[in-house]
């Protein structure tokens, strides 16, 4: 247990410091803006808060001693919730937005959605949209340390089934850890962000846009400065988008593992296998229905990008798929709901924890049978723990109600059904665009208000694997915590927990 | 093993010497016993139609399908269980039971549909099983062409399915553990440490006499408040098993209004455990409401019904419409009844999204009732919750409860897998629909609507139109989907797993 005295010192501590860096990155985009002639005030507003709220914050806290799990908690949440407060200001400065749909705008990029607010890309200038681009690139990057290393240490939604998987120390604390998982993930962040932007520029890709769209790809989000997204580019552009957004929707560790020279790790994982396998029968089935409508080759290309695009949960377009038959959407709807890989910044309840409710529910069954057997429940090699399944029940039972809650309230706000469901599925998974009065070739900006703000928070809490955004409406967390002293340290009674290695 | 040498002057065969030779046979003998008594309930809607001068020749053939082969499966079950007390169905047995009562008897019970000439094999077998699982689908397009006395059987259907299910539920399912159920019937009626047959028994006749009683006097009630004689039996036996099928097209909206209110009281009752208003009927009366799950159903009607006579409010209806339009669509979709007060299909989207979510919920456990139940949504409710404190503390010791009592980790685990299974199969039978070429809110609202046992859906289903202009695989797979989900998906899923299909021997170890 953390010294008393550091207590509730360490989340404005990395909320200064991510703001300081924050308003460093501004001032960079302010001074490119002024050479390219472009409004910097914006920019400079917002580093000048970033820098303002960052200094006193910084100073506020310390770091000197390892965080308790509330604080981990409350930093991770406060962190995605400050930092686009601060990185709206751009956009209503220099885009002209409202205040809402810049926090929207803000907000999608920082959790590496991909939903727009903007109705006229005519009136944002360069820099905001390559500040867009980076805002996603930067929250991927965020997700990704928060995936592979925190919410894994802090038991997190059956996260805990990843601590043993990540290079690295395992028996460590938090902090030095996430140093050293950090650096993996950014060496291989980077190195597919490089390969990405020069990939787009070889198939034809103006510099800007194939630096914009790299950002965007890697981070499995989305954005792009073209309003008609991927349509307006060369085809050879297209086959490049998709094989990164493959590969940024794989498990990060898996892909570090397979750089230093494990390549057949690759193929003996079981989620990358179900990924593979999803993409491969789901694209198929969404080329034959595109079939009578474009050439083949068309098809193809269409089908399997609209299909990686939206399980990776990226969210390009390379065309207006809401105008495809009703079959060809569906299946696009439905893979919304699977997301890419765990250890990946896609979005979406992820493949491995569909595996782990499928092996679940397969048990179950054979229990109707025989209700006395013992059945260990394995994903490839590993045995899960009883806390593991537990923990994922419960995520995808919150995924599904905070969905039917949206869509119930959107509809009331007056969109229609196939709108409503469809951003409700497409904000909570970090999708980006939906179909309908949210289509990939309109913008979230008609929705009411209201259902807006809701979005906002969709998109915010399904980033942060929702159970740690809802324990804030839980009593417990506004309890004092000396009071928590009670459930706290009864040590091994239900088993599992923070320093549990729960793959054990 | 040592055996009598058999004695050639009397040809009678030894007896066997274990007394476990009559597993495998309770299967046919039930489904025998039942086809009989399908059987002789045909052949005695066939007299009733040939006195009408409806075409009887249906009638006559289900009856001969029914008694023929159920007195051959019955013969042979009985030939293996010598001692039928010393039988005890094992649970493999128990399961197949009721898995081919409920595929056998639709087949025989859609014969009458077959021989009037309504509709073809597959829409019959449609019909019949949307009957017996007390859904309320129909494919019927022309109502004319159909007589009393065959609206009557597809009625009596849904009302021999429903006590069928409810005794299931109440009776055999807890004592299997099925999806969780272990918890829910503890004070189920009968003696608790009885064995399988004489406990169901008990418990069977128990809730027959709710059963019988209610409608009874639902019927009663119906043509008090102005129905004829035929029209308030027709409804009252699909009322009280929460089936939905009406002799009329346009369901209840050829009634007065005073008749929908008589429908929503007792739609409210088909919705409720049956064990406990059992119990409310022997005297405490009382006590019933302190139970979690009828508190929440009641606490779920009184919210959704406001909800949507407030859209209905919104939408233009006079207020004593809106609330009676309310009233009855809520009941009907959350009990999975599926009657119509009016073509909610046409009604805003905004009230069309509060009955495709209260379809989800479904009634309460043990009632005839579909949709994944109150009970499961409470506990899932509050399972999700604990998970969401334990993300602060770890290990901290929380139970789940319902009422006073704690819910065990495996009746968690089954409810987990169940409500997964459930949308699972709701999701993929959705996508199989849309690629059969129907359009996303059909094949979203038929899916849900065949897997709860509700009944219509919207769009292409709604309810003033029929199933029939599907696909014929669609048909066939919500067939499927009504099949699976009134038998809890679990137990139908139980048949594609490799351990049922394994020799006998092999599970003895594990009971």
């Amino acid at each position: 247990m953390a010294p008393h005295r550091a207590r509730g010192r360490f989340a404005p501590y990395v909320v200064g410091t991510a703001l300081l860096a924050l308003a460093l990155v501004l001032a960079a985009f302010a001074f490119g803006a002024a050479l390219a002639d472009e409004d910097p005030w914006g920019f400079l507003a917002a580093a000048g808060v970033g820098l303002a709220a960052g200094l006193p914050l910084r100073r506020l806290g310390r770091t000197g001693s390892e965080p308790t799990r509330r604080e981990a908690l409350l930093a991770v949440l406060s962190l995605w919730l400050v930092v686009p407060l601060v990185g709206l200001l751009p956009y209503v400065m220099s885009a002209g937005m409202t205040p809402l749909n810049a926090l929207f705008e803000a907000m999608s990029g920082f959790t590496a959605t991909g939903a727009t607010a903007i109705a006229d890309f005519e009136a944002v200038p360069n820099s905001l949209f390559l500040f867009r681009a980076f805002s996603q690139w930067v929250g991927g990057i965020g997700i990704l340390v928060l995936f592979i290393a925190v919410f894994p240490q802090l038991a997190i939604a059956g996260r805990q089934l990843f601590h043993t998987e990540m290079p690295g120390p395992t028996e460590e604390r938090l902090t030095p850890r996430l140093r050293h998982t950090a650096g993996i993930v950014l060496t291989v962040y980077l190195g597919l962000s490089l390969v990405c932007g020069v990939g787009y520029v070889l198939a034809g890709m103006p510099v800007f846009d194939a630096v914009a769209h790299a950002f965007t790809t890697v981070a499995a989000a989305g954005f792009s400065p073209s309003a008609r997204s991927f349509e307006s580019y060369d085809p050879a552009t297209d086959w490049v988008a998709l094989v990164f957004m493959t590969l940024a929707a794989v498990n990060f560790a898996l892909l570090w593992r397979a750089f230093v020279g494990r390549p057949r790790d690759l193929w003996r994982d079981p989620e990358l296998r179900t990924y593979v396998a999803i993409v491969l029968v789901v694209g198929t089935l969404v080329t034959v229905q595109l079939w009578s409508l474009y050439a083949p080759a068309d098809a193809i290309r269409h089908g399997f990008f609209q299909v990686v695009s939206v399980v990776t949960t990226t969210g390009y377009a390379s065309t207006d798929f809401d105008a495809w038959p009703d079959a060809a959407r569906s299946l696009l709807v439905f893979l919304m709901f699977v997301g890419g890989s765990a250890g990946s910044a896609a979005g979406g309840v992820k493949v491995a924890r569909w595996l782990i409710i499928g092996h679940h529910s397969v048990r179950e069954v054979r229990r109707a049978l025989h209700p006395r057997a013992v059945l260990p429940l394995r994903i490839g090699d590993r045995r899960m723990s009883e806390e593991v399944v537990r923990a994922v029940a419960a995520f995808i039972g919150l995924y599904t109600m905070l969905i039917a809650f949206t869509t119930l309230t959107l509809a009331w706000l007056g969109e229609d059904l196939t709108t409503a469901f469809t951003a409700a599925a497409a904000t909570v998974g970090n999708v980006g665009p939906g179909l309908g009065g949210v289509g990939p070739m309109v913008s979230y900006a008609d929705v009411h208000p209201v259902g807006r703000a809701l979005l906002i928070f969709n998109m915010y809490a399904g980033r942060l694997e929702l159970v740690t955004v809802f324990v804030l409406v839980t009593t417990a967390w506004w309890r004092w915590p000396r009071n928590l002293g009670r459930h706290g340290p009864r040590a091994g009674a239900a088993g599992g927990g923070g320093d549990d290695h729960g793959a054990a | 093993m040592t055996t009598a040498p058999p004695d050639p002057a009397t040809l009678v065969p030894p007896p066997r010497p274990r007394p476990t030779t009559g597993r495998g046979r309770t299967a046919p003998f039930v489904v025998g016993a039942v086809l009989i008594a399908v059987g002789l309930t045909l052949a005695a809607f066939g007299v009733a139609a040939w006195a009408l001068g409806e075409p009887a020749a249906g009638f006559a053939l289900g009856a001969v399908a029914g008694i023929g082969p159920g007195l051959a499966l019955r013969r042979w079950g009985q030939a293996g269980a010598p001692t039928r007390r010393r039988g005890e169905p094992t649970r493999r047995e128990a399961l197949a039971a009721l898995l081919a009562a409920w595929a056998v008897v639709p087949l025989v019970g859609a014969l009458p549909f077959v021989g009037a000439g309504a509709l073809g094999p597959l829409d019959a077998y449609f019909e019949a099983m949307s009957g017996f699982t007390t859904t309320g689908a129909t494919v019927l397009t022309d109502f004319s062409a159909v007589g009393p006395v065959l609206f009557l059987w597809r009625a009596a259907t849904q009302w021999i399915g429903g006590i069928g299910i409810i005794v299931l539920f109440v009776g055999l399912f807890p004592q299997l553990a099925i999806a969780g159920r272990q918890l829910f019937f503890a004070e189920a009626p009968g003696p608790t440490e009885e064995r399988l047959t004489p406990r169901l028994r008990h418990t069977a006749v128990a809730l027959l006499s709710v059963y019988g009683t209610l409608t009874a006097v639902c019927a009663i009630a119906y043509a008090a408040a102005g129905m004829s004689a035929y029209d308030a039996v027709a409804h009252a036996l699909t009322t009280m098993s929460a089936g939905g099928f009406s002799p009329h097209d346009r369901s209840f909206e050829v009634f007065s209004a005073r008749v929908m209110w008589v429908a929503v009281g007792f739609m409210v009752f088909a919705g409720a455990n049956f064990a406990l208003l059992y119990r409310g009927f022997a005297g405490r009366t009382w006590a019933i409401l302190r139970d979690v799950e009828l508190r929440t159903y009641l606490a779920i009607a009184a919210v959704v019904t406001t909800a949507v006579a407030l859209v209905l409010g919104l939408d233009g209806y006079p207020l004593a419409d809106a609330w009676r339009h309310g009233a009855f669509q809520t009941l009907s979709i959350l009990t999975s009844t599926g009657y119509a007060s009016a073509d909610f299909g046409a009604w805003s989207e905004r009230s069309q999204v509060l009955l495709l979510l209260v379809a989800f919920v479904g009634g309460s456990a043990g009632s005839a009732a579909g949709g994944v139940k109150v009970a499961r949504w409470v506990i899932l409710v509050q399972h999700t919750s604990r998970e969401v404190l334990r993300t602060l503390h770890p290990r901290a010791v929380l139970p789940v409860r319902m009422g006073r009592r704690v819910v065990p980790e495996d009746v968690l685990r089954a409810v987990a897998a169940f409500a997964t299974l459930y949308v699972t199969l709701f999701a993929f039978a959705t996508l199989a629909l849309v690629l059969l070429g129907a359009d996303f809110i059909t094949a979203f609202s038929a899916a849900i609507a065949c897997l709860g046992n509700i009944g219509p859906g919207l769009g292409g289903v709604g309810p003033m139109h029929s199933f029939a202009e599907l696909h014929p695989a669609a048909k066939a797979i919500l067939t499927f989907c009504m099949y699976a989900g009134r038998l809890e998906v679990v137990t139908v899923f139980a048949l594609f797993t490799h351990g049922w299909w394994r020799r006998p021997r092999l599970d003895r170890g594990f009971g």
